[in-house]
């Protein structure tokens, strides 16, 4: 589905990206873990097209994507999710979701024109999107402005903005940072539906035990360059991720 | 005698709730921060003055023109400028503002300079000419209404409701799929068209223009009432015109100089700013503010 192959980014001097290649298979879902700086932010920057990268290739579903704007990338399925909770604070939470998707109305000509058929678009979008709030547990606060909600809510609505996007590829970056246990429950039963649902499943992720719950393949991420891809067991057992990990003194594999 | 002068200061409050409006599309709803609005104001009304004075082309055509024109300058300034991160924009439209003066004052052959432009007819629609200042209240009443109802309505659907996210976070807008590079240059176009009309209607109103009714500073006035009353609100933009407008009337029944008056005008408008500011920093009206934006 996706493949990435000698990946490489500079920024002023440090190689933050270098020679990095994985694929992530079709209606799998993979996690892309590493000890903080490694790159793996600046992975979804640039397969989002965020950023552009110095050299190296990167293919969707067999056709290059590189030096595509975001939202055309956007537009041939793939969709992401920011590491610190980016939503649109002054619109309510229905409205986040509702611009996930295109909608004949954004078109001026449309929005003037044909009233009519823009109402009975919305009103067909409102109810799809008011589902995707029930199935992440939030209905009720279809109406609230975004910026008024709590952090675990906020994350709620940002996966289920994601969903409203209908890609096929969805990239998240630690969707479950910062999460209480039950969520991260929650969470975990919305992605592994999602699977089933047919989707690819591209995340960051800090927690292993959560990694290990719900990935099936993982790739390990050291200063910019891909060092064990495998199972979860796999790669817990690879002694360069070790070495990665407690060379670096960060939070990580260990206890877990 | 009063009632003349309420009407003749009506015009120019319905003036300048256009601009008003015109400017919260662009900055209030799309976050577009436009300094140089004033700059439209100008080109519609040259636009239309110019083709009325030299070939006597009738007022309905140039008030168009003078919009078309202005909405050409805004895709202008928009293409190189709004590609760009950061507030480019700010700068590029002051810019043009100040150059646009400039060249109404220096291309004597064209605008007749400082010394202005004069005998700019009385618009006539159907055979009725808007001479009175009654007829010309109304004439400026509908067109406030049309903008009003224009606005709002595009505001209130699907396009609008994009044009709020990008104002709200750009590049999460850009994630979600939207080409936010045009969505901007549709509504700084539209922004720019609306202050076109708003400057045909001055200068049919009237009657004479001049570089200097068109100075950055007017611009400040018109983002003062945006502020006032609320950015990303349409009624605010009008409660602000209406405000900001009719405060300082009560001073010309002070005995004092013009030139003090002139002053204190100044100073009340930056006491009331400082009052909004402290007491209401969304206006009185407005859902949002101008704040630091993140990056990815
Ligand atoms: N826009 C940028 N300009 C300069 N340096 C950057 C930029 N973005 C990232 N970097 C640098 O690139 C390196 C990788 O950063 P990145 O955000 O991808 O790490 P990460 O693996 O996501 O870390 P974390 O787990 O802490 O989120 C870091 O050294 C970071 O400082
Ligand atoms: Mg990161």
């Amino acid at each position: 589905m996706l493949r990435i192959r000698h990946l490489e980014k500079r920024f002023a001097g440090i190689r933050a990206i270098q020679d990095c290649s994985f694929d992530v298979e079709d209606n799998s879902i993979t996690a892309l873990i590493g000890p903080n700086g490694a790159g793996k932010t600046t992975v979804f920057n640039l397969i989002t097209g965020f950023i552009r990268q110095d050299k190296g290739k990167m293919r969707y579903n067999g056709s290059s994507i590189i030096g595509m704007k975001p939202h055309a990338i956007t537009n041939l399925g793939i969709t992401r999710t920011f590491q610190l909770i980016r939503l649109f604070p002054k619109l309510t939470v229905l409205e986040n979701l509702l611009l996930a998707e295109h909608h004949s109305g954004e078109n001026l000509i449309n929005a003037i024109f044909r009233p009519q058929r823009v109402k009975r678009e919305e009103r067909k979008k409102r109810r799809r999107c008011m589902l995707l709030l029930k199935l992440v547990g939030i209905e009720d606060k279809a109406d609230s402005l975004a910026e008024n909600l709590s952090y675990g809510q906020q994350k709620l609505v940002e996966i289920a903005r994601v969903l409203a996007t209908k890609a096929d590829l969805i990239l998240l970056d630690e969707p479950v940072a910062g999460v209480n246990p039950k969520m991260r429950r929650h969470i975990k039963d919305v992605l592994k539906r999602l699977q089933k649902a047919g989707k690819t499943i591209l995340l960051i992720e800090h927690d292993m035990n959560f990694v290990m719950d719900v990935c099936e393949k993982v790739i390990v991420l050291d200063h910019g360059k891909e060092i064990a891809v495998g199972t979860p067991k796999q790669v817990m057992k690879d002694k360069r991720v070790l070495e990665a990990y407690l060379g670096n003194g960060s939070d990580g594999l260990v206890g877990t | 005698m009063i009632e003349a002068y309420l009407m003749h200061l009506l015009v120019l409050i319905g003036i300048y709730m256009i601009l008003a409006m015109s400017l919260n599309l662009a900055m209030g709803f799309t976050g577009l921060l436009n300094i140089g609005h004033v700059a439209f104001y100008g080109i519609g009304a040259y636009t239309s003055a110019l083709l009325a004075v030299n070939f006597g082309v009738p007022f309905w055509l140039g008030l168009i023109a003078g919009a078309l024109v202005a909405a050409l300058f805004g895709l202008l300034l928009a293409i190189p400028t709004l590609k760009l991160k950061g507030d480019y924009l700010a700068l590029a439209t002051l810019g043009f503002a100040i150059i646009f003066e400039a060249v109404m004052r220096n291309w004597v052959s064209l605008t007749n300079g400082s010394l202005g432009l004069p005998g700019i007819p009385k618009p006539a629609i159907f055979g009725f000419t808007f001479s009175s200042t009654f007829s010309y209240m109304i004439l400026v009443i509908i067109f406030v209404a049309l903008t009003y109802l224009f606005i709002r309505h595009i505001t209130q659907t699907p396009f609008g409701r994009v044009l709020k996210a990008i104002r709200e976070d750009e590049l999460v807008a850009k994630s979600l799929g939207k080409d936010t590079v045009k969505f901007k240059m549709i509504s700084l176009a539209i922004s720019a068209a609306f202050a076109g009309i708003a400057g045909s209607l001055y200068a049919h109103y009237v009657t004479f223009i001049a570089p200097s009714t068109f100075s950055v500073m007017e611009s400040i006035l018109i983002i003062s009432m945006l502020i006032v009353g609320g950015l990303g609100s349409v009624e605010g933009s009008i409660l602000g015109a209406l405000v900001l407008l009719l405060l300082p009337e009560p001073l010309r029944f002070l005995p004092l100089p013009i030139y003090a008056i002139g002053a204190l005008r100044q100073i009340i408008y930056a006491l009331l700013l400082t009052l909004i500011l402290i007491l209401r920093p969304s206006g009185l009206l407005g859902e949002f503010r101008f704040r630091r934006k993140q990056d990815a």
